[in-house]
């Protein structure tokens, strides 16, 4: 389905993380291409959340190199990383309760006035926020009425949607999201899922991390599986079978036994 | 969009305005414009120190040092300018600058060490009152220049007397009105405030916004001192002691939550002059003073439940 | 073998410690210099440094060590009850105490009573006032009365509006000098025993000031809202006087008000000079703590336990005196007064 020499928007190779003893990331590789959405899945301790980590600008990595388009890069740290394209939608969503959608948006990275009342006066842009926050929206199709309310007063799914709109609106080369549907229901998860496909259709790549295998194989083109600090394998959900990637993930399958199919 | 008075401050609006309502029926001096100039004058202090407070609560902070430390500045600049002999404006940057210097502190031990700010400024506290007392010799310095007593003049407005230093503080409160809602850096504050770690992500540097606060809320003491020795003439050991908790009050009154986030600055003003009004009052009615601090105290335990009440219906 | 060494450690530094103790107890034993204990209010108010100055100097005279102890602030009971548990386990015989809460301190003077201490209050009585051995103080009810009587003569035939500036509820000092200057001005009074603050008609109005000049300002204010026509203020220390008349003046009104007040510091006394308070009624917080040492070394020497309320004094500074009421004068108020000269 999809041709090995499309274009990597990522291409990591022999990342290693030590924390102490422990050997977190034991020479992972992890390939990115353009315009997919890549599923990571993997056991506790299979250093998942550290690739994603590392990935990210959130650690740095001990040895190994990452190519951001064929160019080497080095993050300092998440913003540093979010500086250079790639934006991470947290688990945890990372917005402010009390402050308005528009307010979250552009948290971190208001617009100012132009002229003197932006310069001197140091005022926001408040007009093009939430011009600007209700285009998003739009374009992504989140149904939230008013871009002035508090994000409290939002539903799990739509508050979802604010913060995949801001990974969305800002990322230029790649969206992280770490467990979107985790803590969803069935509907919303569904709303979160046709989301993400929409963001893919903007021409961003998205990275997502889930636990949720029927949720991962509706909608990853890859799979990566993350195993004992390296790379097992790398899947194709249209032709293995959910319960051949677990098998993969917890060990009880080696990748070495995998047809070459059901790979991509 | 915001307006002037949104739901948060539109309470403590209500209730002043509901106070003001009562004395006015009760004593018919109490709607004269001397005697609102005067109430003006009586909270100026405590207004000012609230605004600083005001920032300190946005970051899910609080000062319990402002009072003492406003105390701590009114000396230095009233005993360098009178007893040393330092020009008036000399004076009073140095009393502003020991204020700062205080919020520096309390900020880099919130910030950087990461020392919760009820123990910090507990200890802060300590410091600026043991410093006072000693600075002074717990002496109140008069004769002072009129320099330093320049805010304390007043001009006519509308028939009554209106002191500068009202002004000054009604300057200030527009300021920091316009600062935390229509600049990046204001925003920013209630971010820190609501959700610390969503700010981290998000890209806001978030011990340098903590930083900010402090500092920010000692110059604010700073400019109090200099409101004190305007409206009293003297710098007094025994000032900022009941400012502590006063302005504490004045902006749990407005409004403004304990937990970080929510509140509007423009609320600080509207409950500390719901205390100076019931001060003011209560005296004009001839009720004795030890009511105006239990009414205070019901008012507060309204004010937080009225918050915490507004916040539960706010969620989804 | 990484144990033995701290334990061995431990051993040995306790021997040296305990060999220490015998040593120096051995020494100390050898000049046993009689130790009193003074606890103040606060350290650095000039009432207490002044009362400090009087300990130290009866004290030096007599050949007696004196341990200081004190508030952080006007109130602070708990410091005050460390500082005499300390003072008492360091071997002190008697103690001098000027109570920041009469009444919670009382356990911590009973356990020191207990233990052999003679107890004396200064200055403020602690309740019951018989929990301590003796008390020296000024007589607040008096003091009270001087300045309202001279206030009377000074008023003349018109008809009294006052104002009180009072402490705050609950202070034996506060209600005595209230008290009594209703007394001294000719107005029914609740007597010096009671703690209420009494309110003839002529009394228009009254607040707390804590004590303090920012307060006492704005107490006149908001009295001077309510009744313009105040002639006569009362005012429980000259720091609230100071706020008082700041308010009068900027009202206009600080010539034709009579304000009076009580302590005699040298502010005070300057302020009496300056014409800002009309008249103060002086106290002598030296003289409490030398004749409070005093007791003491009585008692060390014969044995006998100094007993009951001695009046330390206390006398009105005026500057303009008035017929029929005796005052000292703004010089002789200058040389007896606490505080910076």
């Amino acid at each position: 389905m999809t041709d090995p020499n499309e274009r990597l928007v990522i291409r990591a190779r022999g990342l290693v993380k030590h924390f102490g003893h422990v050997v977190a990331l034991g020479g992972t590789d992890f390939d990115l291409r353009a315009g997919e959405i890549l599923a990571v899945i993997g056991d506790n301790g299979a250093g998942k959340s550290t690739l994603i980590k590392a990935l990210s600008g959130a650690l740095i990595p001990d040895e190994g190199e990452i190519l951001l388009d064929g160019a080497p890069v080095r993050f300092s740290s998440p913003i540093d990383a979010r500086r250079q394209g790639i934006e991470t939608v947290y688990q945890t969503l990372a917005v402010a309760p009390s402050m308005t959608v528009a307010e979250n948006l552009f948290l971190g990275r208001e617009p100012r006035r132009a002229g003197v009342l932006g310069s001197v006066f140091r005022m926001i842009d408040k007009p093009r926020m939430l011009r600007e926050s209700a285009a998003h929206m739009a374009s992504l199709k989140i149904d939230i009425g008013s871009m002035t309310q508090a994000v409290e007063t939002l539903s799990g799914g739509q508050r979802q949607g604010v913060a995949v709109a801001r990974g969305a609106a800002f990322a230029r080369h790649v969206v992280i999201m770490d467990e979107p549907t985790a803590a969803l229901g069935v509907k919303e998860s569904a709303m979160v899922l046709d989301l993400i496909r929409r963001v893919r259709e903007r021409g961003l790549p998205v990275v997502l991390i889930s636990h949720d295998m029927p949720h991962v194989f509706e909608i990853a083109d890859r799979i990566h599986v993350q195993r004992l600090g390296k790379r097992a394998a790398v899947l194709n959900p249209k032709k293995v079978s959910m319960s051949e990637a677990v098998a993969v993930m917890t060990g009880a399958l080696p990748p070495g036994n995998l047809s070459d199919d059901v790979r991509a | 969009m915001p307006r002037l008075l949104r739901l948060a401050t539109l309470g403590p609006f209500l209730a002043l305005l509901g106070a003001s309502a009562f004395f006015a029926f009760e004593s018919d001096r109490f709607l004269t414009g001397d005697n609102l100039s005067l109430v003006l004058q009586q909270v100026m202090v405590v207004g000012v120190i609230a605004i600083g407070q005001t920032l300190v609560i946005l970051t899910a902070g609080v000062d319990l040092s402002c009072g003492t430390v406003m105390a701590l500045g009114n000396i230095v600049m009233t005993k360098l300018a009178a007893e040393h002999g330092l020009p008036a404006p000399v004076a009073i940057a140095a009393g502003v600058g020991v204020t700062t210097l205080f919020g520096l502190v309390n900020g880099l031990l919130v910030s950087r060490v990461k020392l919760p700010p009820f123990i910090v400024t507990l200890g802060t506290l300590n410091i600026a009152f043991a410093l006072t007392q000693i600075y002074s010799a717990s002496q109140t310095i008069a004769d002072l220049p009129p320099g330093l007593t320049a805010l304390g003049g007043t001009f006519a407005l509308g028939g009554s007397a209106m002191m500068y230093g009202v002004v000054m503080m009604l300057a200030l409160y527009a300021l920091a009105a316009f600062g935390l809602r229509e600049t990046a850096a204001g925003r920013h504050v209630y971010a820190v405030g609501n959700d610390p770690e969503a700010a981290r992500l998000s890209g806001i540097a978030t011990h340098r916004v903590l930083l900010g606060v402090y500092v920010l809320a000692g110059v604010t003491y700073g400019i109090a001192a200099l409101l004190f020795v305007a409206r009293t003439g003297v710098g007094d050991p025994q000032a900022g002691q009941t400012e502590n908790l006063d302005a504490i009050t004045a902006v749990v009154l407005g409004g403004t939550s304990l937990f970080g986030g929510r509140g509007a600055v423009l609320g600080s003003l509207i409950g500390a002059l719901i205390v100076g009004v019931f001060r003011n009052g209560l005296t004009l009615i001839g009720v004795s003073s030890i009511y105006q601090v239990l009414i205070t105290g019901i008012l507060v335990i309204l004010a937080v439940t009225a918050d915490q009440l507004s916040r539960r219906g706010t969620h989804a | 073998m990484p144990h033995a060494h701290p334990r061995a450690a431990a051993v040995v530094s306790l021997a040296i410690v305990a060999l220490a103790i015998v040593a120096l107890s051995g020494a100390c034993s050898a000049q046993q210099q009689p130790i009193f204990g003074l606890i103040t209010k606060t350290e650095t108010n000039p009432f207490f440094v002044k009362m400090k100055e009087g300990a130290q100097e009866a004290a030096a005279r007599n050949g007696v060590k004196l341990l200081t102890g004190a508030g952080k602030n006007d109130g602070d009971n708990a410091s005050q009850v460390t500082a005499m548990e300390n003072m008492v386990t360091a071997g002190a015989k008697v103690i001098l105490v000027t109570v920041n809460d009469a009444r919670a301190i009382v356990p911590a003077i009973r356990k020191a009573r207990a233990k052999g201490v003679v107890v004396i209050a200064l200055d403020s009585p602690a309740d019951p006032v018989s929990a301590t051995d003796a008390l020296f103080a000024t007589d607040n009810y008096l003091a009270g009365t001087l300045i309202g009587r001279y206030a009377r003569a000074a008023l003349g035939n018109k008809p009294a509006r006052i104002a009180t500036l009072d402490l705050f509820p609950g202070t034996p000092v506060g209600s005595q000098r209230h008290n009594g200057f209703l007394n001294g001005f000719g107005l029914a009074d609740p007597g010096r025993a009671s703690n209420q603050l009494g309110a003839p008609p002529e009394v228009v109005c009254s607040g707390d000031t804590y004590g303090n000049q920012a307060r006492g300002q704005t107490v006149m204010e908001n009295c001077l809202q309510k009744n313009p026509d105040i002639n006569v203020v009362y005012t429980v220390n000259e720091p609230s006087a100071a706020g008082a008349h700041t308010a009068l003046r900027a009202a206009g009104k600080d010539r034709d008000v009579i304000v009076v007040s009580v302590d005699g510091g040298c502010q005070g006394i300057r302020d009496v000079q300056a014409g800002a308070i009309a008249a103060t009624a002086q106290q002598y917080p030296l003289k409490m703590a030398a004749l409070g040492v005093d007791a003491g070394v009585a008692y060390l020497k014969t044995g006998t336990k100094p007993t009951g309320y001695t009046d330390t004094g206390v006398s009105l500074i005026a500057a303009r005196p008035m017929a029929g009421v005796e005052s000292k004068d703004v010089k002789t108020g200058l040389e007896l007064c606490f505080g910076k000269k």
